[in-house]
C-alpha cells in the first residue's frame, strides 16, 4: 500500500520534471540551433527547427561588426570587479546585522532593503552627474563603484549567517577570538555556499545589464559585451540572425563558467545543511 | 585596460585587507580587555565595531544610491525637462498632475497584475519542483543545471527569443500548435493575452534561481525529520508540506521579498517585447517613467520622476506590509 | 536639492569650458601641421546600413590626410536621445552626433548643437548642387544646424514574385489606393500564408494614408488639430476594412514583423523607408520599389532625413575636424557609395549624372518615387508626442475593431490636450 503511493507520487515527479525540462531545454537549442542557419532561414515559413544548412555566417559577422574580444575583456573586468568588491562589503555588512548588537540595526536594515527599490531608470541621470563631478565616469571605477554594496547580497548573506549556529562562534569568542577574526575564519568559510550563490548572482547580473553601462560609458571602448551586443537590435530593424548568434556569445562564456564551476557550486549548495 | 582592471582589483584588495587590520587596531581598547568586561562598556564597542563592519557598504549605498535618490527627489518637485534649461520650482505640482494622469493609473494597474500573478507563479513553480528534487541524485543534479539555464541568459536575449518563437508569422510555437489544429492569437500583439506571456516568459526566466535558492534551504532541513515524517508514514506531499517548507520558510520569505521587489520594477522583457502596448495593455510604471522622461516630448524629467518617487513609496510600503504580515518577521530577525 | 543640481552642473559646465580652452590653447598653435585629432560620433544606425557606415568611416580615416580619426559609437536611439543631452551638458557628448532630422530644432533650442551657418564658406563645398528641399531641413530660418547625411520618404515594396503568381503584371504595381486594395486582395492566399499587404498597428507613417485622401493631422505649425475630419475617418475605415474583414494583412502585426515577413516572401507589398533595401538586395528578394499610391487628393510621403550635428561646445581644432568630414559626406564619391549600396535617394545634382547611379534600377525607381515628399508632424517639438501619445494608440485601436469614428474623437481629444499643453 505504502509503496504504491510512493512510487505514484515518484511518478508525477518524473513526469513533471521532464516536462520542465524539456520546456528550458527545447527553446534554448532552438537558439543554438537557429544562430547557425542563413539569414533566409531564420525567417522562413514554415520554420524549422534546424538550420537545411549549417553556416556560421552570422558568427563572422558579429565578430567583424563588433570587437567581441575588448569588450568580453571590459564584461570580465566590470562583473568581475563588482563580484568580487559586492562579496566583500556585503559579507562584512551581513556579518554585522546577523552577529552584532547595536542601536539603529532594524532602521539601517530597512534603509539598506530600500535601495533594492528604486529603478535604474529614475536615477540615471542624477548618478551620470554625480560620476562626472567625481571625475570617475568612463572608467572601470564609474562601472564598479555604484554596484560595490548591494542590499539584494546583504539581504541574503544576513538571513544565510543567522541560520549558522551561534554556538559556534561564542565558542570562538571564549577562545578570545575578535570578531574580524570569526567573521573571516568561521563565517566566511562557512558561508561558502551562500557566497558562491551570490557571487554568481552578481556576476550574471552585471554581465547582462543592458542600460546600466551604456549610461555611465561613453565610448564604444569601454561598453560591455552585453551592450555591445545590443547595437544588432535596433529600433528600424532587428537582423535577427546576427542577433541570435550574438545572443549565444554573450551566454556562452557564462554557460562555460557555470558548468566549469558547477561541481564546486552544486557541492557547495548540497553541504549548506547547517541548521540546528 | 586589463591591466587596470587588475590594479584596481588589487588596491581594493589591499584597501579591505588593511580595513580588516584596522579593526582590531582602532578597537585597541576592546582588544586589552578580558573577555569578562563590564556589560554596557563592551556593548558601546561592539556597536562601534559593527558600524565599522557596516560602513563600506553604507558609504557606497549612500553615495551611489541614495544621493541620486535625493537628485531624482528634487527634480520631482521642478519643472524641468531633460535639456536642464528653464528650470524652475514646481511644488507639487507634478504630483498633481500625476493622481489626475490616467495612464498613471493604468500602469499602476498593470504593475501589480503582473507582480501579483508573477511572484505566486516563480515561487510556487519553484517550490513544486523543489518538492520533487529532495534528493541529491545525479539526475535531480543535472535538473538543477538545466533549470539554472534560463537564468544565466539576459533578459534581452530571453525576450528577443520568445518573441521570434511566438510570432505568428514565423514563429515555431504557432506553426507546431497550428500542424495541430489549434489556431492561437498573436500574444504579444493581443490585448488580453500580451501580459499573460510577458509573465510566463518572466517566470521561465526566472524560476531556476528561486528553485537554487530554495532547494540549498531544503537539503539544509535536517534528514531527522525527514526520516521522523517516514515513520509516521507520510507520503511525499506530507513530508514537503510538513517537513520541507516549514524548514524553509525564512527563505521562501526572502525569495517572495525579493522576487516582489523586483517585479514591480519590472522594465527590460517589456521594453523589448511589447513596448507596453498593444493599447498600454502592457505599460508599467518604470516604462510609463522611460517613456515620460526620455522617449516622448517634451521629455518631462520633473514629471518622470515624481512618478518614480511614487512608485518607491509604493514598493516600499507594498514589501514592508508583506515582510510585517505574511512573513513575520523577516530574514533580518534572528 | 535644486541647488545641488545647478551645482553639479556649474561644476559641469566649468570644466568643460575649461577643457575646452585650453585644448584650444594648444592647438591654436598647431595650426596646419595636422596634429592627430580624434572625434567621436554617436548614431543610432543599428541597421544593415549601419554596416555601409562603418566601413565608409573607416576608410575615410585610413584616407584623410590631416590626421583625423572618427570613432563612430552605435546605440539604439532611445539610450542615445536619453544619454545626449546630459553628457553635452557636461561636456563629455561626442564631437558630433548623427541623429534624425526630427530632432534637429529641440536640439537646437536646447543648446545642444552649434550653429554652422559658416560651413558653405569654409569648407567651399558647393550648396547649389544639392537639392534645396533636403538643405532647407537642417536651417532653422537662417541659421544652419546640420549637414545632410541622407534623405528618404517612405515608399511602397512590393515582391515581383508574388505579383506574377497573381495574374497581376510585376512591372505595374498600383499608383492607386483602389488599385492597391485590389492588388492586396489578389495576392493574399492565406493557404500559402501569403498576405497582401502589411498594415502594422505601430507603424509612425499613416499620415501618408490620410493626405492622400485630403486629410491631415495637424497643421505645419503644429497649433492647429487636423485630425477630426470626415476624411481622415473614411480613410481609416477604409484601411480597417481591409484588414478585419478583407482579411489581406495579419492581424495584430508590428512594423517589425512586416519588414520581416516582407523579406522571407510573405508579403506582396507593404509601404517602408530605403532602409530596407540593403537587407532585401542581400536576401535576394524579387522586389519593386514604387511611390506610395495616390487617393481622391493625390499622393504624398513623410519626408525624413539625418544629418550630422556639431555638438555644443566644440572647440575651433575638433569643429575644423567635423567640417573636414562633413564635406567628405558630401562629396560625390561618399554620397555616390551610400546611396548605391543602400538604395537611398539620390539628392546631389551631381551624382545624379553618374553612369553608374542612372543604371543602378532599384535607386532609380526610388529616385523617381522621391518626388511627392510632404513635410510631416514629426519635425514639431511636440513631433514624438503626437506619434506616442496620439497616432500609435488609435492606430492600435482601429485596427483591432474599436469604432473608427469614436477612436478618432477620443486621438484627436489627446491631440487638442497635447497642442495646448506646448
Amino acid at each position: 500500500m505504502k509503496k504504491r503511493r510512493v512510487s505514484g507520487f515518484d511518478l508525477v515527479g518524473y513526469i513533471v520534471l521532464t516536462v520542465m525540462m524539456l520546456l528550458v531545454v527545447l527553446p534554448l537549442l532552438w537558439l543554438l540551433a537557429s544562430s547557425f542557419k542563413s539569414d533566409a532561414d531564420v525567417i522562413k515559413w514554415p520554420p524549422k527547427f534546424f538550420p537545411e544548412q549549417w553556416v556560421a555566417l552570422q558568427y563572422q559577422y558579429v565578430v567583424k561588426t563588433i570587437p567581441v574580444l575588448k569588450m568580453l575583456g571590459n564584461t570580465i573586468a566590470f562583473a568581475g570587479g563588482v563580484t568580487v568588491i559586492s562579496l566583500v562589503v556585503d559579507s562584512m555588512a551581513a556579518y554585522a546585522f546577523s552577529r552584532m548588537q547595536f542601536r539603529g540595526r532594524k532602521v539601517l536594515f530597512g534603509i539598506i532593503l530600500l535601495t533594492m527599490m528604486i529603478p535604474f531608470q529614475v536615477i540615471m541621470i542624477p548618478l551620470y552627474l554625480e560620476e562626472f563631478s567625481l571625475k570617475i565616469l568612463n572608467t572601470y571605477a564609474g562601472l564598479i563603484l555604484p554596484r560595490a554594496a548591494s542590499a539584494y547580497g546583504i539581504y541574503m548573506l544576513t538571513s544565510f549567517f543567522t541560520g549558522i549556529p551561534k554556538s559556534l562562534d561564542e565558542a570562538a569568542r571564549i577562545d578570545g577570538m575578535k570578531e574580524w577574526q570569526i567573521y573571516t575564519r568561521i563565517i566566511t568559510p562557512l558561508a561558502k555556499p551562500a557566497l558562491v550563490t551570490l557571487g554568481i548572482y552578481h556576476f550574471m547580473n552585471n554581465w547582462n545589464d543592458l542600460l546600466y553601462p551604456m549610461m555611465l560609458t561613453s565610448s564604444s571602448d569601454m561598453r560591455t559585451l552585453s551592450a555591445g551586443l545590443a547595437i544588432l537590435v535596433g529600433t528600424n530593424s532587428i537582423k535577427f540572425g546576427p542577433t541570435l548568434a550574438a545572443t549565444v556569445i554573450s551566454i556562452a562564456p557564462l554557460l562555460i563558467l557555470f558548468l566549469f564551476g558547477q561541481r564546486f557550486f552544486m557541492e557547495g549548495i548540497a553541504t549548506s545543511g547547517m541548521k540546528e | 585596460m586589463g591591466t587596470q582592471a587588475n590594479v584596481l582589483q588589487g588596491l581594493l584588495f589591499t584597501c579591505h585587507d588593511l580595513y580588516i587590520q584596522a579593526i582590531p587596531m582602532i578597537m585597541g581598547e576592546f582588544d586589552m580587555k578580558s573577555m569578562g568586561v563590564k556589560k554596557k562598556k563592551s556593548g558601546l564597542q561592539n556597536q562601534k565595531l559593527a558600524y565599522l563592519f557596516l560602513a563600506p557598504a553604507l558609504l557606497i549605498l549612500t553615495v551611489f544610491v541614495f544621493v541620486p535618490l535625493f537628485g531624482a527627489v528634487g527634480i520631482s518637485l521642478m519643472n524641468i525637462d531633460i535639456y536642464m534649461n528653464d528650470i524652475s520650482f514646481a511644488g507639487l505640482t507634478n504630483y498633481i498632475r500625476m493622481f489626475q494622469d490616467s495612464r498613471v493609473h493604468n500602469a499602476t494597474f498593470n504593475t501589480f497584475y503582473f507582480a501579483v500573478l508573477e511572484v505566486p507563479l516563480q515561487v510556487l513553480l519553484a517550490l513544486l519542483l523543489v518538492m520533487f528534487m529532495t534528493k541529491n541524485t545525479r539526475f535531480h543534479k543535472l535538473l538543477r543545471t538545466t533549470f539554472y539555464l534560463p537564468y544565466v541568459c539576459s533578459m534581452t536575449a530571453v525576450s528577443i527569443m520568445w518573441s521570434m518563437l511566438l510570432n505568428q508569422n514565423y514563429g515555431m510555437l504557432p506553426y507546431l500548435l497550428g500542424r495541430l489544429g489549434i489556431q492561437m492569437p498573436n500574444l504579444l500583439t493581443n490585448t488580453t493575452w500580451a501580459m499573460p506571456t510577458v509573465i510566463l516568459v518572466t517566470v521561465w526566466k526566472g524560476f531556476g534561481y528561486t528553485l537554487t535558492v530554495l532547494s540549498a534551504a531544503a537539503l539544509g532541513v535536517s534528514n531527522s525529520l525527514y526520516e521522523a515524517a517516514e515513520l509516521d508514514g507520510a507520503t511525499g506531499i506530507q513530508k514537503f508540506l510538513y517537513v520541507t517548507v516549514p524548514g524553509i520558510r525564512e527563505t521562501i520569505g526572502f525569495c517572495t521579498v525579493t522576487t516582489l521587489i523586483m517585479a514591480l520594477q519590472v522594465f527590460d522583457q517589456i521594453y523589448v517585447m511589447t513596448s507596453g502596448g498593444p493599447q498600454y495593455k502592457t505599460e508599467t510604471l518604470v516604462g510609463y517613467i522611460y517613456n515620460r522622461g526620455f522617449q516622448t516630448a517634451p521629455y518631462d524629467l520633473g514629471y518622470a520622476s515624481s512618478i518614480a518617487v511614487y512608485l518607491f513609496l509604493m514598493i516600499a510600503v507594498v514589501t514592508f506590509l508583506l515582510r510585517r504580515y505574511a512573513f513575520g518577521q523577516g530574514g533580518d530577525e534572528e | 536639492m535644486k541647488k545641488k543640481l545647478m551645482c553639479a552642473l556649474v561644476a559641469a559646465s566649468m570644466a568643460a569650458s575649461m577643457a575646452a580652452s585650453a585644448f584650444g590653447g594648444m592647438t591654436g598653435f598647431a595650426g596646419e601641421s595636422a596634429e592627430p585629432i580624434t572625434l567621436s560620433v554617436w548614431a543610432p544606425f543599428t541597421g544593415s546600413d549601419g554596416d555601409v557606415l562603418r566601413e565608409i568611416i573607416s576608410n575615410y580615416n585610413e584616407t584623410n590626410t590631416d590626421n583625423i580619426t572618427v570613432e563612430i559609437d552605435i546605440m539604439d536611439n532611445a539610450t542615445l536621445q536619453s544619454k545626449l543631452p546630459t553628457a553635452v551638458s557636461t561636456g563629455t557628448g561626442p564631437s558630433f552626433v548623427l541623429v534624425g532630422i526630427e530632432y534637429l530644432e529641440q536640439y537646437a533650442q536646447n543648446g545642444l548643437i552649434e550653429d554652422i551657418s559658416d560651413f558653405w564658406e569654409t569648407t567651399g563645398v558647393d550648396k547649389s548642387n544639392y537639392y534645396e528641399n533636403v538643405l532647407a531641413k537642417s536651417y532653422i530660418g537662417e541659421t544652419l544646424y546640420g549637414v545632410p547625411m541622407q534623405y528618404n520618404l517612405q515608399y511602397l515594396y512590393y515582391n515581383k514574385d508574388i505579383f506574377a503568381d497573381a495574374g497581376l503584371d510585376p512591372e505595374a504595381p498600383p499608383t492607386t489606393m483602389d488599385e492597391l486594395k485590389e492588388a492586396a486582395v489578389a495576392c493574399t492566399d492565406s493557404s500559402k500564408h501569403i498576405y497582401g499587404i502589411g498594415l502594422p498597428y505601430d507603424y509612425g507613417y499613416y499620415c501618408e494614408y490620410l493626405w492622400a485622401n485630403g486629410g491631415d493631422v495637424i497643421n505645419e505649425e503644429g497649433t492647429e488639430n487636423l485630425l477630426n475630419s470626415q476624411e481622415n475617418i473614411d480613410t481609416l475605415t477604409w484601411i480597417q476594412d481591409l484588414v478585419l474583414n478583407e482579411g489581406v494583412s495579419s492581424q495584430g502585426l508590428t512594423a517589425a514583423d512586416a519588414d520581416t515577413m516582407f523579406q522571407s516572401g510573405q508579403l506582396a507589398m507593404y509601404t517602408s523607408g530605403p532602409w530596407n533595401i540593403n537587407g532585401l538586395t542581400q536576401l535576394g528578394v524579387n522586389y519593386g520599389i514604387t511611390a506610395i499610391p495616390a487617393g481622391s487628393a493625390g499622393a504624398f510621403s513623410p519626408e525624413g532625413g539625418c544629418s550630422y550635428m556639431l555638438t555644443k561646445g566644440a572647440d575651433e581644432a575638433t569643429k575644423a575636424a567635423v567640417y573636414n568630414f562633413m564635406a567628405f559626406w558630401l562629396s560625390d564619391a561618399t554620397l555616390k557609395e551610400w546611396s548605391n549600396r543602400n538604395g537611398f535617394p539620390v539628392w546631389s545634382y551631381s551624382v545624379l549624372e553618374d553612369e553608374e547611379i542612372k543604371a543602378n534600377e532599384i535607386l532609380s525607381s526610388v529616385s523617381k518615387a522621391s518626388e511627392i515628399g510632404r513635410d510631416w508632424h514629426l519635425g514639431l517639438a511636440i513631433g514624438s508626442q503626437v506619434d506616442n501619445d496620439v497616432m500609435v494608440p488609435m492606430m492600435e485601436k482601429i485596427l483591432s475593431g474599436s469604432d473608427v469614428a469614436e477612436s478618432v474623437q477620443e486621438a484627436s481629444d489627446i491631440l487638442d490636450g497635447v497642442i495646448a499643453g506646448q
